[in-house]
């Protein structure tokens, strides 16, 4: 065994999946290369990379796929090659056609690397890397497609290494930050995955809430629905993060409970002290994110904006916040 | 991290230009079952009732603490049996390892609650301290009674499935030293 940070940091990299692993290989590269550059995939694609550093001369892949997704390892070393594989193609600006390679530009690249400048050295990083064979068929792709690539942006000399968790753990310092930032995205994926799977229970009152609303707004059922489903799926989440706190961390969770209260007293004084209670109620999330803040920000701030419209969400769903239908005169 | 979206202000503008009443009604805030004092003593003579042994000539009976501080804590939380189970059955684990029995380790280790609850039992004598263990005290029959109303009730029946459930895990020193 390793040195304990460096392998808590490397079981947290291999935990982590899909944007949350990238975000966090993202963070822990420009915390230790000062000139990387991570590449944003919205509007336009990345268009192969996720990142460059070393004045564009050096290309960074990340993928990190759903530790679930595949039953075999064997699956899952073809899901990277796969993926590699095509991150390759399009920074070599090759597609696949009946058995050979031909020419698809890239035209997003010259947008992204610096003028002039050709990429020399890729590495592949992944969530996953316990099997060697996943090394040869992208290494050997990457040669072939070295050849029948004109190589505008890359070199055709291009070395290329695959790093896993254990690697990217190994390769650079790993300090109190970096694990602090691992350990809040961990539990964030883990809070999502569990409210995934939060039953609520009764939910009558909640219901019927819902159907004064339709009554109160007719001809607005679908926007209704809409909004009940984005409800109960806050207030699931609410259920999760109290859950992980009260199976991790107890203390916090006899905060958590103060702190709803505190946040249904504040929420109710802003509520019924105004004319219009109902702008009021569009600040609710803020009022709980201003409480939790206060106990949770230092470990769970990538949560709480989360959590506070859960909370809301919950005393929404749990019925001390609600609405009714207006009395009709005679 | 998939964000939410902002269900709060899309509802507060549906409301707003109504003449929906707010109903604001703070006493409807349910407080969790783990705080509430007679909840836990109940789960804690069950507990205590299902695997505490005989001890020592006087008809005595005692549980290491924190054997029954574990098992109250799973018993609460029924979905954590199968860490249970996998942190009985796995290696020695180093303390900043992320697995999931590792970190209820931290949660049960920090349970104070049920601190104040064997405390609170202690106090009225149904228990007493023994070094590590706990030990059924003068007024310990209350135990036996509580495990009988609730059984003759019908009640607790989720938490006595735990119990039965728990019967068959091995708690091992690993699991419970180093408090």
């Amino acid at each position: 065994m390793g040195h304990p940070l460096i392998t808590e940091y490397s079981i947290s990299l291999s935990i982590l999946n899909g944007d949350d692993f990238q975000d966090e290989v993202s963070a822990r590269l420009q915390g230790v290369i000062i000139d990387f550059q991570p590449v944003p995939s919205n509007p336009q694609g990345d268009a192969g990379i996720d990142g460059f550093s070393h004045h564009g001369e050096r290309a960074y892949c990340c993928y990190g796929p759903e530790q679930d997704a595949f039953k075999k390892n064997k699956d899952r070393e073809k899901a990277i090659v796969d993926k590699f594989r095509e991150d390759l193609l399009r920074i070599f600006e090759l597609e696949p056609d009946k058995g050979t390679l031909k020419e698809r530009l890239n035209t997003e690249m010259k947008t992204i690397l610096p003028d002039g400048k050709k990429i020399k050295h890729i590495e592949l990083i992944v969530n996953w890397f316990d099997s060697h064979r996943v090394l040869n068929p992208i290494l050997s792709a990457a040669a072939k497609y070295a050849e029948a690539s004109a190589c505008r942006y890359v070199e055709e000399t291009v070395t290329i290494k695959m790093v896993g968790p254990r690697e990217l753990a190994n390769q650079y310092y790993v300090d109190e930050v970096t694990i602090a930032r691992a350990r809040q995205r961990v539990l964030v994926q883990k809070v999502e995955k569990k409210a995934e799977q939060v039953a609520l229970g009764s939910t009558e009152k909640f219901d019927k809430k819902m159907a004064d609303l339709k009554e109160i707004l007719p001809g607005k059922d679908e926007a209704i629905d809409s909004l009940r489903i984005e409800l109960q799926n806050a207030w699931r989440k609410s259920l999760a993060f109290e859950q992980e706190l009260g199976d991790t961390l107890p203390s916090l969770h006899r905060e958590l409970e103060a702190n709803r209260a505190r946040i249904l007293t504040k929420v109710s004084m802003v509520m019924v002290g105004s004319d219009k209670p109902w702008t009021e109620l569009e600040h609710a999330t803020d009022i709980a994110s201003e409480v939790l803040r206060k106990d949770f920000d230092k470990l769970f701030g990538m949560l709480i904006e989360d959590v506070s419209s859960g909370e809301i969400a919950r005393l929404i769903g749990e019925c001390p916040v609600g609405w009714e239908k207006p009395v009709k005169n005679g | 991290m998939a964000k939410l979206g902002q269900p709060i202000k899309k509802l507060a503008d549906l409301l707003e230009g109504t003449q929906a009443k707010p109903v604001v009604v703070p006493s409807r805030l349910a407080p969790s079952v783990i705080y509430d004092v007679e909840y836990r003593t109940s789960v804690v003579a069950l507990a205590f009732e299902a695997f505490a042994r005989p001890f020592g000539i006087g008809g005595q009976s005692r549980i290491s603490a924190a054997k029954l501080k574990l098992l109250q804590f799973v018993i609460l939380r029924p979905w954590l049996l199968p860490a249970i189970r996998e942190w009985s059955e796995g290696l020695a684990q180093g303390s900043l390892d992320l697995t999931y029995p590792v970190r209820i380790r931290r949660g049960f280790l920090s349970d104070t609650a049920h601190e104040d609850v064997v405390n609170f039992m202690t106090a009225c004598g149904v228990f007493v301290r023994h070094g590590s263990h706990l030990l059924t005290g003068e007024k310990s029959a209350y135990l036996g009674e509580i495990k009988r109303a609730l059984t003759e009730g019908g009640l607790f029946q989720n938490e006595r499935q735990i119990i039965s459930e728990l019967s068959d895990v091995k708690f091992t020193n690993n699991m419970l030293e180093g408090w």
